[in-house]
């Protein structure tokens, strides 16, 4: 959003895959916009979802939905295709999530490019071969202007005299320094809001020459900083929701670090 | 404290060229080793060298097991110091093609298998696992693995991962880890009909008989590792 100037509850999301990938994206997404002071129905009528039978919608005909997806049947007429799908809801994001590499073809990529100056396309599906779109297809269709990100990583593209350094939307980025904060803290479960914190937090850490490289994700090689930065979020968050049991100094930070694992040889004589 | 040929084989507390002239008479390593002693750096230096003569991801994925099975101070010193090399061979995409053929470039096992044979008995099975004070269990039962589906058995190069990455990134100490695999078959015919397929050659059990193993798992975990955090 710092780079498309845009506000959390003005996104629309369309995800291809209605797996629990994909509802638990958007059940962090809602939990973010509700935090903003949206009322929750609000924030869910932002999410939409295609599966394999067409747009997620009340009352679509056929197999009846599956749990997870309930909350976010939006009430529209049903939809076949991913296609038909975006000029129905005509997304401010595209997010992939269904293993079905390919499926955001040119002309979808160019649908996108049309309605938004920036389109978000997340080609998250794993491993390479099964990304929605290649980070070349992403910016060639879409006149370099998509904020593109994919799971698994692609080399850099050079299109129209500008190289983009697409960046990896992995969980490697959050789980690490998530459990790792859980731990030191002794909180019992991790919780939305622990996740939550620690996705605000990796956003700042995105530098202003990480986004002009077309990278919306911090470089891996400030992984360990990056992780030590969301424990230290995740322990105030469950410090905050009293769900931390072990006694930290008010400043974590230092007790952290020095109970990381460093890879040194220790002496045993 | 091992000696000899059984620290050498301990890869927490391997050192490989590495350990000093000291350590080398105390601990009963004299001759066993080369007589130079490396440093770490210089250790790096060296396995990089043999990681970039590898002609694709798969062979560098299999040489970095390897590595990690012989000696993890040094494993992991390389995962730190190249993380943005290392971290697509250790997980996505590379782990995804290594689960897909883990079966054939079996080396040895990393890890707890329970299979669902082992029903009434995954407390005594947590127990065989060598570290006692576990901090992070992360678990699979193999259906989808990654986007590529049910995996069974073969899914394990997803916690093994994990838990690299849990240690390289966040500095979670190597022994606080166990990844484990639960194994109550696999519905992916072409691994049923895999000659070099790991697991349970059967069907996947599902609905009552499934809970009851995972439900008999968590409580197990409770038990024998109560300081654990479990991530599934």
């Amino acid at each position: 959003m710092r780079e498309t100037g845009s506000r959390l509850a003005d996104q629309r999301l369309l995800f291809l895959g209605a797996g629990e990938a994909g509802t638990g994206i958007a059940d962090l997404f809602v939990a973010a916009a509700c935090s903003t002071g949206l009322p929750v129905a609000e924030a869910r009528s932002r999410c939409w979802f295609v599966d394999s039978e067409g747009l997620v919608v009340r009352n679509r005909p056929g197999r009846p939905l599956a749990h997870h997806k309930l909350p976010y049947a939006q009430d529209h007429a049903p939809v076949r295709t991913l296609a038909e799908a975006v000029d129905a809801v005509r997304p401010t994001a595209l997010i992939g999530v269904s293993g079905q590499g390919g499926a955001f073809t040119p002309a979808i990529l160019r649908r996108m490019a049309e309605f938004n100056k920036r389109p978000v396309i997340f080609a998250f599906s794993n491993p390479t071969s099964h990304a929605e779109c290649t980070a070349e297809a992403a910016y060639r269709e879409t006149d370099g202007r998509a904020l593109f990100a994919s799971g698994s990583p692609f080399d850099p593209v050079t299109f129209g005299g500008r190289t983009f350094h697409p960046g990896q939307g992995n969980n490697v980025y959050i789980f690490p320094g998530v459990g790792f904060g859980a731990l030191a803290c002794g909180a019992r479960e991790i919780t939305d809001a622990m996740f939550l914190a620690a996705a605000k937090r990796l956003a700042e850490l995105v530098t202003d020459e990480d986004l002009a490289m077309g990278r919306i994700y911090p470089a891996l090689t400030r992984i360990r900083e990056v992780s030590m930065e969301l424990a230290i979020a995740v322990v105030a968050e469950a410090r905050f929701d009293g769900l931390a049991t072990i006694p930290l100094p008010e400043d974590p930070r230092a007790e952290l670090c020095a109970r990381r694992y460093e890879a040194v040889y220790r002496d045993y004589v | 404290m091992p000696r000899g040929a059984a620290l050498l084989a301990n890869s927490l507390l391997n050192k490989g060229t590495a350990f000093t002239e000291r350590e080398r008479d105390a601990l009963g390593l004299r001759g066993l080793l080369p007589p130079r002693m490396f440093t770490l750096e210089e250790q790096v230096g060296r396995v990089l060298g043999n990681l970039r003569r590898k002609e694709n991801s798969l062979e560098k994925y299999i040489f970095l097991t390897t590595l990690q099975n012989r000696n993890e101070t040094l494993f992991y010193r390389l995962m730190q110091d190249h993380a943005e090399e290392m971290i697509p061979l250790i997980y996505t995409p590379t782990v995804g093609q290594a689960c897909l053929e883990y079966g054939a470039i079996f080396r040895r096992p990393r890890g707890l298998f329970i299979s669902i044979r082992e029903r009434g008995r995954i407390a005594e099975i947590l127990r065989h696992w060598p570290m006692t004070d576990v901090r992070m269990i992360v678990v699979t039962d193999g259906e989808r693995i990654l986007g590529l589906g049910d995996l069974g058995a073969l899914g394990m190069g997803i916690p093994v991962g994990k838990l690299a990455l849990y240690t390289a990134c966040a500095g979670l100490h190597p022994a606080y880890g166990l990844p484990i695999t639960l194994d109550v078959g696999t519905d992916n015919a072409a691994l049923l009909a895999d000659p070099f397929y790991l697991g349970l050659n059967q069907q996947r059990v599902r609905g009552a008989a499934y809970d009851e193993f995972l439900a008999e798992f968590v409580a197990a975990v409770r038990e024998v590792f109560p300081r654990a955090l479990m991530q599934w």
